[in-house]
């Protein structure tokens, strides 16, 4: 039992922060029709980020809160950037394209990356304090994961608040639906795209920022935690926040439990899920199928 | 209407269906000379160069090889496959392994090699056969990621450390124990398998893929039926990928788990993208342009990708042609701008 809660704490823990690459993922996936590459390196900056701003102190409580956030707003400017520089460049081209500009993206903020930090691990120190563990019918969880699952939650119902209950996202999912006719009747499909991609970077960036704390900080940080986020946006169904969340966690509290039990067969499970469930379901378990897709 | 053909759209090329379709406007001389110059390059000056020289000319062979049997599918077939390394790791594994327990001639292991990519991604080809555009560049990714992990965590084929071979002593009856043989052989191979890929190009069955590419509704109008396509497609450029994974086996006597990597499954397609997705000659480039750029940097101040993600950046926003028709695109843009610039006079 103590072993199930311990594995349920850690699984919401990493799919947590698993998710807040994901949402951003598939947000942008709904309006632009692209899983961004890029998106790893914004996670991977926040973490960096995080660690300058920390400048190399143990960090207290409030101060880690308020490094992890002015992280996260630091990569939402480089997110405002790539998007006057790049991204609005590549709505109109294939998808091929725009898959590769991606890409290209990706090696961009990992060199550099690679030229301000190097390529040796960084990390972020904070206070025990953050990190204690308590003990929760047996099981020893520690503080950090429940705080990141609480944040895990809480960005999936605002992303939900802010898609099914505010006029943005009335423009967002009628952009999503069609551009063109969202165009018509006046919605600026552009801004739209605009914000939501700065609004999945900017969830990117936190995502980086909390990891920060659990993981070695290196430029391949970007990639290790997008393929699983990719894993996860497909096996959520691509575009829609609640498969993804749903995904994220069941699949990291397997992976928490085979990590302990069956360790040869961890993160093959994301893989091994993701090819099963696109081949069974291509549309992913809550996903829609497209018109003659 | 299915997404694929939504992926590389006309606008890519813009230039006539026919055109596009018909592959080389002319078996043009320019273009004989140069492959002739290349050839002989390859075959007669490389080899007397510096050890390290040949051995990094060797790879780039290899590379480009790799990145034309990749491009066969992403860009002629417009089939985007994010698991290229998994034929590419699988037949260099499969040389590897064979070459550990038997003492073979190079070719019947080359040849092993190729089956063993080729199997792969039949495979593949077939149990992907209804999935298409961004949902099949995923599972392949995934494909991918599983094999990497496979390899790197089980210990009958090295782990983390990979195999290493000594490979095989003999080719043919020859023997390529020495760096120069083993080079020129290298070489051969290259250039060989190379030609096969522009034969089925220039092949009614590449016909085919490009139709497909611009059309698949069409195709099966026209009495093809594209699922068989997609999966003869997958199996020829498997093939060659193994084959190149084989050859790679040879002239770097190691193969890791890193050979799974999903970045060496992004690299041919970048390489792709950078030559030119549309010419047959443009992943050559490609890997040219990706090989010295890596080769110069690497250890130096600057990472590699930072240059690479920046051309590749520009390329995709400037030259989505690839360097391959750089000309062209700067012709067109010159006429458009004289046109416009006619026009406006005539209107003042």
């Amino acid at each position: 039992m103590s072993d199930l809660l311990g594995w349920i704490a850690n699984g919401f823990a990493q799919g947590s922060m698993i998710f807040l690459i994901a949402s951003g993922l598939t947000l942008i996936f709904g309006v632009m029709r692209v899983l961004t590459f890029a998106h790893g390196g914004f996670f991977m900056l926040g973490a960096y980020l995080a660690h300058q701003l920390a400048g190399g102190a143990v960090l207290s409580g409030p101060k880690f809160w308020a490094v992890i956030v002015c992280g996260a707003l630091g990569v939402g400017v480089v997110g405002i950037a790539a998007e006057v520089v790049l991204f609005r460049r590549l709505y109109a081209l294939p998808q091929l394209y725009s898959l590769l500009a991606t890409y290209a993206l990706l090696l961009l903020l990992q060199g550099v990356a690679t030229l301000i930090w190097g390529v040796g691990t960084v990390s972020l120190s904070v206070s025990t304090r953050v990190t204690h563990s308590v003990s929760v019918a047996g099981a020893s969880i520690s503080l950090y994961s429940i705080s990141l699952a609480v944040i895990g939650i809480a960005v999936a119902l605002m992303l939900s608040l802010l898609v099914y209950r505010t006029s943005f996202g009335t423009s967002l999912r009628a952009t999503a639906a069609d551009r063109q006719m969202a165009s018509v009747l006046g919605i600026n499909v552009k801004f739209v795209f605009s914000v939501t991609f700065v609004l999945g970077v900017l969830l990117a960036g936190l995502g980086g920022g909390l990891a920060a704390q659990v993981y070695a900080i290196t430029p391949d940080l970007a990639v290790a935690q997008l393929i699983q986020a990719f894993a996860v946006v497909v096996i959520g169904g691509l575009g829609s926040v609640w498969g993804a969340y749903v995904a994220a966690i069941a699949l990291s509290t397997l992976d928490a439990y085979l990590v302990t039990q069956y360790q040869h067969l961890a993160t093959f499970s994301f893989f091994a899920a993701m090819a099963f469930i696109l081949l069974l379901r291509p549309q992913g378990l809550f996903g829609r199928r497209e018109a003659g897709a | 209407m299915s997404k694929v053909y939504e992926m590389l759209p006309e606008s890519v090329t813009r230039r006539s269906a026919t055109v596009r379709l018909r592959g080389p406007r002319t078996r043009s001389w320019v273009w004989r000379i140069v492959t002739v110059i290349v050839v002989g390059y390859l075959l007669l000056v490389v080899p007397g160069e510096r050890g390290a020289t040949v051995f990094l000319i060797a790879n780039t062979a290899i590379l480009a090889l790799f990145a034309l049997s990749t491009n066969l599918l992403v860009g002629h077939a417009g089939i985007v496959c994010f698991g290229e390394a998994v034929f590419y790791g699988l037949g260099s594994y499969a040389a590897s392994l064979i070459s550990q327990h038997m003492a073979l001639d190079a070719l019947p292991l080359l040849a092993a090699a190729a089956a063993t990519g080729a199997a792969a991604a039949l495979a593949v080809g077939f149990i992907t056969v209804r999935i298409y555009g961004m949902s099949l560049a995923m599972l392949t990714l995934a494909i991918g990621q599983i094999c990497f992990l496979y390899f790197s965590t089980t210990g009958s084929v090295g782990g983390e450390n990979g195999l290493v071979t000594l490979g095989p002593s003999h080719a043919a009856g020859i023997d390529i124990t020495s760096q120069r043989h083993l080079y020129e052989f290298v070489a051969v191979m290259v250039v060989i398998a190379a030609a096969a890929l522009y034969w089925v190009y220039r092949s009614p069955f590449g016909l085919i893929l490009r139709v497909m590419r611009e059309d698949h509704v069409r195709l099966r109008y026209l009495g093809i039926n594209p699922a068989a396509v997609k999966v003869l497609a997958f199996t020829i450029s498997g093939a060659i990928a193994g084959f190149a994974g084989g050859l790679s086996t040879f002239a770097n006597q190691i193969v890791t788990p890193e050979v799974f990597n999903w970045t060496n499954s992004g690299s041919p397609v970048l390489m792709s993208a950078l030559g030119g997705f549309d010419s047959f000659v443009g992943p050559i480039f490609g890997a040219g342009i990706y090989s010295w750029l890596t080769d110069h940097l690497t250890g130096g101040t600057i990472d590699p990708n930072l240059v690479l993600g920046a051309i590749l950046i520009v390329v995709v926003l400037a030259v989505p042609t690839g360097v391959v028709r750089v000309g062209e695109r700067v012709r067109n843009l010159l006429a458009g701008y004289r046109r416009s610039h006619r026009a406006r006079r005539d209107h003042a």
